[in-house]
C-alpha cells in the first residue's frame, strides 16, 4: 500500500520524477561506459589476438610484436627446435619491415603515388595476420596489399607494385617487383597503416635480413597448457621473449592504464553522483511524508515494512532511469568510440568501448543497488525517529 | 504490577494504566507530561479526555494505545505489560487491538478511501479480496459508500476524518483511540463525528477520545479530565 | 657502496632494438649517455660499464656510460621505448652494423623558405624518401593528445548535462518546497517577474557556489594527476592545467546551467493558480 502511495506520488510531480529518473540515466550510462572502457580495449585486444588461433608469440627481448624493428636472427634453427617441443602444432614466423610502396606500371588510372607502408613477409599460406578481400594468397614473387592501401595507390590484381626498403638516399634502395595476387583486409592494421603482405623469404631477400624474422607466432595442440609450452620454448634461446596473448593483452593495457584509471575515476564520480541525487530526493520525499509515516508507525504497520516500502519508491528510480541509461550508455559509447578511433597506433579492429552484457549488467546492478542504499539511509532515518515525537511535531 | 492487576480482558478490561508519569527531554530541561495518571477503559466504553492544551492528554492517549511507554507507572492492555513488550510486538498489538484516528487524518494522499482503510489490513497480510470486502463495508458504516474510489484531496475534511476512522476500525479493533478527531472541522461536521462514534458505540465500540470539544465529550458515557498531568474523574 | 653499484652497472646489459647485423664488430672506445631515471633505478652513474648488443645473440659490446642525461619533458616521448640511451652516430652505426645509414635527420632551412614546399622539392630529389615538415611531424606526434582532448570534451559534455540535470532536480525540489509562500506572495500581489526573478537569481548563485567549490576540486584533483603522472612517468610534463580561461567558462557555464535549472522548475509553478498551490 504504502509503496503503491510512493509510485502514484512520482506520477504526481512528473517534473521532479522526470528530472531524477533523467539524471540517474544520465549517471548509469556514465557508469556503464567507463566499465566497458575498464576492461574493454584489454579483451578486445585479446580477442583479436585469440581470433587468430596462435596462443604464443615469440619475440626478441624486450619487445612486443610491431613495437620496433628489432629481429630474432637464426631462425631457421630456432624454428626447428620450436617445432620440436611437445604440444606445438605450428610455427608461423613473421617478419615486418617499414618499406615504399608504388605502383609498377602507372596503375588502372595513371597515378604514381608511393608511400611508406608495413610489409609483412609470411609462410605461403599463413593468413593469420589478415583475411582476403579478393583475390589469392600471395606466391613467390607476389604480394596481397591491404584493401585500402590498393585503392589508394589504384593497383587491380595482377597489376604490379614495386616495394623498396627505406634505407638509401637519392635512388631507391633494394627493391623488388610483384604481382597483386589479392587484397587483404589486415586485422593488425592501424587506421594510418596499410600493410601489405609478402611471403617471408621474399621479405628476408629485399631487406636482406636473411633467416631473420620480426616474431613467430606458435599454436598449441588442443590439451597443452600454453603457459606449460611457453615455459619450455624460453628456454631453447636465451635472448627471445615467449608471451602468451594474456601477456601481449597487459603489456598493451600497461600502455593504455590512463583510460583504465580514468573509467575507475569517472565510473565512481557518477555512481556517486547517482546515489547522491537518489538520497536527496528520498529524503525530501521522505521529510514531506513524515506525519504520514508516524501514522502508519502508530497505526501498528512493522518498521520495516515502512522502510522497504519507501525504498522501493528509489528502486523504482534506479530501475527505471537505469533502464534508460543502459540504452543511452550504447549510443554514448558509439560517440565516445568514433573520437578514440583515431587513437594513434592502435589497429582499427581493437575497440575502447566493447559492448558486454556483464558491464551492463554490472552498471545496472550497482545503480539499483546504490538507489536502495541511498533510499534506505533516510527511510531508516525517518521511521527511526520516536512516534510520538513525530506525531507532536505534525499534529497541532 | 501483575497481569492480573490489568485483566485479562475475559473480565472486560481492555487496558488499565496505573500511576503513570512520562517525561520528556526538551533540550537540558525535562517537562513532565503526566504526573500519576490512571485510567480504566472497558468494553463497551465511550470516554472523553478533556483538558486544556498541553495538559498530557494526547501523551495518555498514547500511552494507553502502546505507541508511547510511560516514565514510570504500567499500562496493561487485555492484561499484557506493555514495558514489557518489544517496539514491533507493541506495533503488532496496536494493528490487531487498536484503532487510531488523528486530528489531521493522515490519510495517503495518493491512496483512494478504500485503499486507505485498507492499509492496516493489507499490513495484517489480509487477501485481496477479503481486505476489499471489509474495507468497503467499513466505509458503508461510516456513510462514505459513494466515495470509495476518491482520493483524500478530493474529499471535505468531515470525509477525510470519516476515512480516517474507517481505516481505525478496519481491523476490528478492541478500542478506538481517537486524538482531537473534531480539531480540524466545522461544528456541522463535528457532531457529524460524534453521532458516528455513538452510534460505533452502542454498537459495542469502545472509544477513548481525547478533546477540546465540550459537545464531543459531553455525547461521551463518561469523562475524565486531565489538569497539569493528572487525571480526575 | 660505489663498489656495489659498478658491479651492478656492470650486470646491466642493454639490447638496441634495431635490424641486426650480428656479426658487426664492437666499435672502439664506445661510450653512451642513459637517461637519468632509469640510470638512478638501475645504480648507473657517470663513468660505470655496460654492456650493449645490437641484438639478441649478437656479442655484446664493452661500453663506458660518459653521463646521464635528463629526458626532455616531450609528451610525444612519454610512451617511447624505455630507457634511452644517446649514443655518437657512428658508434650506433658500427654497433648496428649500418654504416653510413640514418633513420631520419633534419634540415634547417633559411628563414624565407617555405617548409612544405621545400619538402615537396626534397622529396621528390629524394627518392624512396618521406620528407616532412615540422609542423606536420609535430601534428602527427600530437595526435594522441588531441584525440585524449577530444575524448575529455566529450566527456565534459556528459557531465554538463548530468550536473545541469542535477541542479534542475535540487531547484524543482526547493521551489516545491515553498509553493505554498509562493502561492501567497502572488496573492499578495508581488508581480509572478519579480517572483521567477528571484528563484531565478537563487539557482543562479546556488550554482556559482557549487562552481566555486567544483574549482577548489579541480584545482585539487589536477594537482594530484600531476603529481601521480609526473611520478608514472619520471617527468616534469604538466598532465593537467587548469587554466584562467577554464576558471571563467566553468564559473560561466555553472551560473548559466544554474538559471536555466531556475526557470525550468519555476515555469510550472509560476503557470499554476495561486489558488491551487
Amino acid at each position: 500500500m504504502l509503496a503503491r502511495n510512493s509510485i502514484r506520488e512520482l506520477r504526481h510531480r512528473p517534473l521532479r520524477t522526470l528530472l531524477t529518473v533523467a539524471g540517474v540515466a544520465v549517471s548509469t550510462a556514465m557508469l556503464a561506459d567507463m566499465l566497458m572502457l575498464g576492461g574493454g580495449i584489454q579483451q578486445s585486444f585479446g580477442d583479436l589476438l585469440e581470433s587468430r588461433g596462435y596462443e604464443l608469440r615469440v619475440s626478441p627481448s624486450g619487445t612486443i610484436p610491431f613495437d620496433t624493428e628489432a629481429t630474432i636472427p637464426g631462425f631457421a634453427r630456432l624454428r626447428d627446435s620450436i617445432a620440436g617441443v611437445a604440444g606445438v602444432e605450428r610455427v608461423a614466423p613473421v617478419l615486418a619491415m617499414s618499406v615504399s610502396v608504388e605502383v609498377e606500371d602507372g596503375g588502372g588510372d595513371g597515378s604514381r603515388d608511393s608511400r611508406r607502408t608495413l610489409a609483412l613477409g609470411l609462410d605461403p599460406g599463413n593468413r593469420s595476420l589478415y583475411g582476403l578481400v579478393d583475390g589469392d594468397a600471395p606466391g613467390m614473387g607476389e604480394a596481397v596489399p591491404d584493401s585500402r592501401l590498393a585503392g589508394e595507390l589504384g593497383v587491380r590484381l595482377g597489376g604490379r607494385l614495386r616495394l623498396a626498403t627505406a634505407s638509401g638516399f637519392g635512388t631507391w634502395g633494394r627493391t623488388a617487383s610483384v604481382r597483386v595476387a589479392g587484397t587483404g583486409d589486415f586485422v593488425f592494421a592501424t587506421a594510418r597503416d596499410m600493410p601489405v603482405a609478402v611471403p617471408l623469404g621474399d621479405l628476408q631477400a629485399l631487406s636482406e635480413l636473411e633467416d631473420q624474422v620480426s616474431f613467430a607466432m606458435i599454436r598449441v595442440r588442443a590439451g597443452y597448457d600454453p603457459e606449460v609450452v611457453r615455459d619450455a620454448i624460453a628456454v631453447l634461446a636465451s635472448r627471445v621473449e615467449v608471451v602468451t596473448l594474456a601477456g601481449i593483452s597487459e603489456k598493451l593495457d600497461e600502455r593504455l592504464s590512463y583510460f583504465r584509471q580514468l573509467a575507475v575515476i569517472l565510473g565512481s564520480v557518477s555512481l556517486f553522483v547517482a546515489a547522491l541525487l537518489i538520497g536527496t530526493i528520498t529524503a525530501v520525499s521522505v521529510s514531506e511524508r513524515l506525519g504520514v509515516i508516524a501514522a502508519v508507525r502508530a497505526i501498528g504497520v512493522a518498521r520495516r515494512r515502512i522502510v522497504g516500502d519507501l525504498t522501493a519508491e528509489s528502486v523504482v528510480l534506479c530501475v527505471v532511469g537505469g533502464g534508460i541509461g543502459i540504452g543511452l550508455a550504447v549510443v554514448v559509447a558509439g560517440y565516445l568510440e568514433s573520437i578514440l578511433a583515431d587513437f594513434p597506433g592502435l589497429p582499427v579492429a581493437v575497440r575502447f568501448f566493447v559492448l558486454r552484457p556483464e558491464s551492463l549488467a554490472t552498471a545496472y546492478g550497482l545503480v539499483i543497488a546504490s538507489g536502495a542504499v541511498a533510499g534506505l539511509v533516510p527511510a531508516l532515518r525517518a521511521t527511526g525517529l520516536e512516534v510520538t515525537t513525530l506525531l507532536h511535531r505534525e499534529e497541532p | 504490577m501483575s497481569g492480573e492487576a490489568g485483566g485479562r480482558g475475559d473480565d472486560g478490561i481492555i487496558v488499565v494504566a496505573r500511576d503513570v508519569t512520562r517525561d520528556y527531554r526538551q533540550g537540558r530541561t525535562v517537562v513532565r507530561a503526566l504526573r500519576g495518571a490512571d485510567v480504566t477503559v472497558a468494553k463497551g466504553d465511550f470516554l472523553a479526555v478533556t483538558g486544556p492544551s498541553g495538559s498530557g492528554k494526547s501523551t495518555l492517549l498514547h500511552l494507553l494505545g502502546g505507541v508511547d511507554l510511560p516514565t514510570s507507572g504500567s499500562v496493561h492492555f487485555l492484561g499484557r505489560n506493555l514495558a514489557a513488550m518489544s517496539v514491533e510486538a507493541r506495533a503488532a498489538l496496536r494493528l490487531r487491538q487498536v484503532g487510531l484516528v488523528f486530528q489531521r487524518f493522515h490519510l495517503l494522499p495518493m491512496l483512494t478511501a478504500i485503499e486507505n482503510v485498507e492499509l492496516p489490513l493489507a499490513a495484517m497480510r489480509v487477501s485481496r479480496r477479503e481486505r476489499r470486502e471489509r474495507a468497503a463495508a467499513v466505509l458503508e458504516r461510516v456513510g462514505l459508500a459513494d466515495r470509495l474510489r476518491h482520493r483524500p484531496g478530493e474529499l471535505s475534511g468531515g470525509q477525510c476524518q470519516r476515512v480516517a476512522i474507517a481505516r481505525a476500525l478496519a481491523n476490528d479493533p478492541a478500542v478506538v483511540l481517537a486524538d482531537e478527531p473534531t480539531g480540524e472541522l466545522d461544528r456541522t461536521t463535528s457532531r457529524r463525528v460524534l453521532a458516528l462514534f455513538q452510534e460505533l458505540n452502542t454498537a459495542g465500540t469502545a472509544l477513548v477520545v481525547a478533546t477540546h470539544d465540550l459537545e464531543l465529550a459531553a455525547g461521551a458515557r463518561r469523562r475524565i479530565e486531565v489538569v497539569d498531568g493528572r487525571t480526575r474523574p | 657502496m660505489r663498489l656495489a653499484a659498478a658491479l651492478l652497472a656492470g650486470l646491466t646489459q642493454f639490447a638496441v632494438p634495431v635490424v641486426a647485423a650480428p656479426s658487426a664488430p664492437c666499435p672502439d672506445d664506445l661510450q653512451v649517455l642513459i637517461e637519468r631515471p632509469y640510470a638512478v633505478q638501475a645504480g648507473i652513474q657517470a663513468g660505470s660499464m655496460v654492456r650493449l648488443r645490437s641484438a639478441p645473440d649478437a656479442e655484446p659490446c664493452p661500453a663506458l656510460v660518459a653521463g646521464l642525461f635528463e629526458p626532455r619533458a616531450d609528451p610525444s616521448e612519454l610512451m617511447t621505448t624505455r630507457p634511452r640511451v644517446l649514443f655518437h652516430l657512428p658508434h650506433l652505426q658500427a654497433l648496428a652494423g649500418r654504416e653510413g645509414e640514418v633513420d631520419y635527420f633534419t634540415v634547417q632551412l633559411r628563414p624565407d623558405i617555405d617548409a612544405d614546399l621545400a619538402a615537396r622539392d626534397l622529396e621528390l630529389l629524394l627518392a624512396g624518401t618521406r620528407v616532412h615538415s615540422a609542423a606536420e611531424v609535430a601534428d602527427r606526434a600530437s595526435t594522441t593528445f588531441r584525440v585524449v582532448s577530444r575524448f575529455h570534451a566529450a566527456i565534459a559534455g556528459i557531465t554538463l548535462v548530468a550536473g545541469g540535470v542535477f541542479l534542475a532536480c535540487i531547484m524543482v525540489l526547493k521551489v516545491q518546497e515553498r509553493s505554498t509562500a509562493v502561492a501567497a506572495a502572488r496573492l499578495a500581489g508581488i508581480p509572478r517577474r519579480i517572483l521567477m526573478g528571484w528563484t531565478v537569481a537563487e539557482a543562479a548563485l546556488l550554482s556559482a557556489l557549487g562552481g566555486v567549490a567544483g574549482l577548489g576540486v579541480g584545482f585539487a584533483a589536477s594537482a594530484i594527476v600531476n603529481a601521480y603522472y609526473q611520478r608514472v612517468y619520471e617527468t616534469t610534463l604538466e598532465f593537467s592545467v587548469v587554466t584562467g580561461e577554464m576558471v571563467v567558462q566553468g564559473l560561466v557555464l555553472a551560473v548559466v546551467l544554474g538559471m536555466g535549472a531556475g526557470l525550468v522548475a519555476t515555469v510550472r509553478l509560476f503557470a499554476a493558480d495561486p489558488l491551487e498551490l
